[in-house]
């Protein structure tokens, strides 16, 4: 199968399930027949795939009783979501200068401050953001907080050293799915959108190639776990956060209330 | 049918492509025809459509397999509206094209003698 076939079939993954079958035929008509015209197959299957992410009213929309709604996220949610990945990073900076401070006092108040910066107030703000998700049911609310509080407790865990459980990268790794995967039930997201689940363990994969190997000895590869814990553990995190941003395109969505404003392409 | 709220250079491209035609047109050779990438044409065909103004039918080419082309052909009513927004769109160009240029300051029409 050629890589435009693909794209193609990648586009019409991802395109409202009212048009899968128009877009699919007509896509692949195109795609195939493209040499016709001089015009090049996997061009044409980008545009397709734009076509897919970018618009995603349905031909039949107009003729549905029920318009479909692009689900948003409230401003406070962005803001608590934007203040936890903040905070995040500046418990990892505060983390990463500590060897600095070894032998002052003041190693203990960065550590304490790292640690809380790290893990209780991301947690505490992603608490809130799920909290106040107006657009999730209440029950969905509820398991997304105790997901959330769960993960904080691990993810202190991991940076104590407590319970320490098969490597600490793939704590990492876990805990940023699980925040993401935690934040599409609360908002209810379906479709293709739970693809995005891969990109914190990619990322990470990415940033540190060490990771690829387990090591059945933990303090053997505290190196690596050191390596770990620096930028590799914000790219995970921020990762999620950007899926968590795109993710509202890929979510085929449920027919609620108007309604898209159409605008002109 | 309904109206185009904002028409886009993108979307009088398309409607120029259809109005030319003797007929169906293949959505393939609208995107040839205006040269403007895929990813901006199949929008506005799928618009135009859900709006009424054209009509989508599939290929009914016997001897070609697999996936069918798609043409699209106006409506009654999008063929008089599209030519209306045509000629307006026409009519501001020439206008455009006649206005004197401020570029050459005052000298701008002026022939250049040696």
């Amino acid at each position: 199968m050629s890589l435009a076939r693909r794209i193609v079939d990648v586009a019409v993954l991802l395109s409202p399930a009212a048009s899968r079958a128009a877009r699919a035929e007509q896509w692949r008509a195109d795609v195939r027949d493209a040499g016709e015209l001089d015009l090049r197959p996997t061009r044409l299957a980008l545009g397709a795939l734009t076509t897919a992410v970018l618009h995603r009213r349905s031909l039949h929309a107009a003729a549905s009783p029920v318009p479909i709604r692009r689900t948003r996220v409230p401003g406070a949610v962005r803001v608590l979501v934007g203040l936890a990945f903040a905070s995040l990073v500046a418990g990892e900076v505060a983390s990463s200068e500590l060897a600095r401070f070894n032998g002052t006092s003041a190693v203990w108040v960065l550590g304490a401050s790292g640690l809380v910066a790290f893990t209780v107030v991301p947690g505490a703000l992603l608490l809130g953001a799920v909290l106040v998700s107006r657009r999730a049911t209440p029950r969905r609310r509820a398991i997304g907080a105790l997901l959330v509080l769960l993960l904080a407790l691990r993810l202190g865990t991991v940076v104590v050293g407590e319970f320490r459980v098969g490597p600490d990268w793939l704590w990492i790794a876990v805990i940023a799915t699980g925040v993401l995967a935690t934040w599409f039930l609360v908002q209810g997201r379906r479709g293709p959108v739970w693809v995005l689940l891969a990109l914190p363990a990619l990322t990470l994969a990415v940033l540190e190639p060490q990771s690829l190997t387990w090591s059945e000895n933990p303090d053997a590869a505290a190196p690596v776990l050191w390596a770990a814990v620096s930028t590799p553990v914000i790219g995970p995190f921020a990762s999620a956060l950007i899926a968590g941003i795109v993710s509202p395109r890929l979510d085929t969505g449920r027919s609620i209330e108007p309604t898209l404003v159409d605008r002109g392409v | 049918m309904e109206p185009i709220q904002r028409v886009t250079a993108p979307t009088l491209d398309v409607l120029e492509a259809l109005l030319a035609a003797d007929g169906p047109l293949w959505g393939l050779v609208i995107i040839k025809q205006t040269g403007r990438p895929s990813g901006t044409i199949y929008p506005v065909l799928e618009r135009l459509e859900r709006q009424g103004w054209i009509d989508g039918s599939w290929d009914d080419e016997s001897e070609r397999s697999g996936p069918r082309r798609r043409h699209y052909e106006f409506t009654p009513d999008g063929r008089i509206a599209a030519r209306e927004l045509a000629a307006t769109a026409a009519e501001r160009r020439a206008t455009a094209a006649a206005r004197p240029s401020r570029a050459g300051g005052s000298g701008a029409g002026r022939p250049v003698t040696s």
